[in-house]
């Protein structure tokens, strides 16, 4: 099916559902040290491959659906595909294919329902990328800031998303498809590879209570967001009595960095640090999920589903963010 | 008469139920409103039509995919 590259594309938002938003990836670099965090796709691994089935650059604009019930109306023809969490889409009212490219005609409508089994996410890719204003070098929604994106907020029916143009006529553009071994599985309770500190035991917590953790399932917090994944509070066996000169709490520590994908401890809650988090506090931080791994956490459905972390070794985690790439090189045919 | 359900999108906690039963609703009106990811969600309806039954009342824990209300239409 021959589409247009020379005429402006556009989607119109006919229901934004709970928190769908423009993403690129890897998001707003180099502004950290100031506080501005990365945003970006929280399942960069299925934001990826949506892109690569349209044909576009891994990291071009495309659409992050959180939770769900979201509906997009095509104002001309255009090649979609989506991916990540299983939100039971519909094309013009009929099931539509997930990790395959295909069409939405003008006037077609492209419907999302909502994660009803696993996983959280779902990503929606368009040939040619959504085209928003760069702010600060990306295209990435910062609700919490109010910037990037889509006028800086989620999307609401009535927006207007415009597509951008592709160079050329791409040959078999629909059709595409991930193999059957990159299509991830989202369970209920997910797996998530993690490296042991900065701030972990003996310093800060009993060497056994770091083990307990590690064994653990821990279930997401119903207020689990783009900016902390909330665990539920544990009983932890605190190293210290206190945090010292920087609070009362054993968890307290004078102010440090903190990196994306950090478990930070506040007071008994252990909280994930998400892309759109914060780049520094005064809370320890146990262990960091690899960036290999990072992407499984947003799709863990906030209220309902389980994590588990699995310790693993700086090697490791290199091998397992390789891993990932090869799959994304691989994955679309 | 066909019945549509209204579910939760996602897990959280119910802290305003907009409607009552034997009321009519607009399509995309919002019947529930659901806190959950330290944000309040609108769900709304997807279909005009007079609300049946409500199975959920403030301060109610929901999963995802629950049913909230129904809506003859």
């Amino acid at each position: 099916m021959a589409i247009q590259g020379n005429h402006s594309h556009s989607l119109e938002v006919l229901k934004g559902g709970v928190e769908a938003t423009v993403q690129d990836y890897p998001g707003r670099l180099g502004y950290w040290d100031i506080g501005i965090p990365p945003s970006g796709p929280l399942d960069d691994y299925s934001f990826r491959l949506a892109n690569l089935l349209v044909g576009n650059q891994p990291g071009d604009a495309a659409l992050e659906v959180a939770a769900g019930m979201f509906s997009v109306r095509a104002k001309s023809d255009v090649v979609v595909a989506v991916t990540g969490a299983d939100m039971q889409p519909t094309l013009a009212g009929k099931p539509a294919p997930m990790w395959e490219s295909f069409v939405v005609k003008q006037g077609e409508d492209l419907t999302l329902g909502i994660a009803k089994t696993s996983g959280f996410r779902a990503y929606i890719a368009v040939a040619g990328g959504i085209e928003v204003p760069d702010y600060l070098g990306s295209k990435s929604t910062f609700a919490a800031g109010g910037f990037g994106g889509f006028q800086g907020r989620a999307l609401k029916a009535g927006d207007v998303l415009q597509v951008g143009k592709k160079e050329k006529e791409k040959d078999g553009l629909v059709g595409r498809k991930v193999v059957e071994n990159a299509i991830p599985k989202f369970n209920q309770t997910l797996e998530v590879e993690a490296t042991v500190g900065p701030q972990a035991a003996p310093d800060f917590i009993k060497e056994e209570d770091l083990d307990a953790f590690f064994s653990e399932v821990h279930k997401v917090d119903r207020n689990a967001n783009r900016l902390g994944y909330r665990l539920t509070p544990r009983q932890w066996k605190w190293a210290r009595s206190d945090g010292g000169v920087a609070g009362k709490h054993p968890s307290n520590i004078i102010d440090n960095g903190y990196t994306v994908g950090s478990v930070n401890v506040s007071g008994d809650q252990p909280i994930i640090l998400m892309r759109d988090g914060p780049s520094a506090g005064g809370f320890i931080c146990l262990c960091c999920v690899v960036t290999g791994s990072l992407w499984k956490v947003g799709q863990a459905a906030p209220g309902r589903d389980q994590l588990k972390f699995k310790k693993v070794s700086y090697d490791e985690a290199i091998e397992l963010r390789r891993k990932l790439e090869k799959n994304l090189e691989t994955g679309v045919k | 008469m066909a019945s549509t359900e209204v579910v939760a999108p996602t897990a959280g906690l119910v802290v305003q139920v907009n409607v009552t039963e034997g009321q009519s609703v607009q399509a995309g009106e919002t019947v529930v409103v659901v806190q959950s990811m330290k944000t309040e969600i609108s769900v709304t309806a997807d279909v005009a039509g007079k609300v049946s039954k409500i199975h959920v009342k403030k301060d109610d824990e929901v999963n995802i995919g629950q049913v909230l209300v129904e809506i003859e239409s």
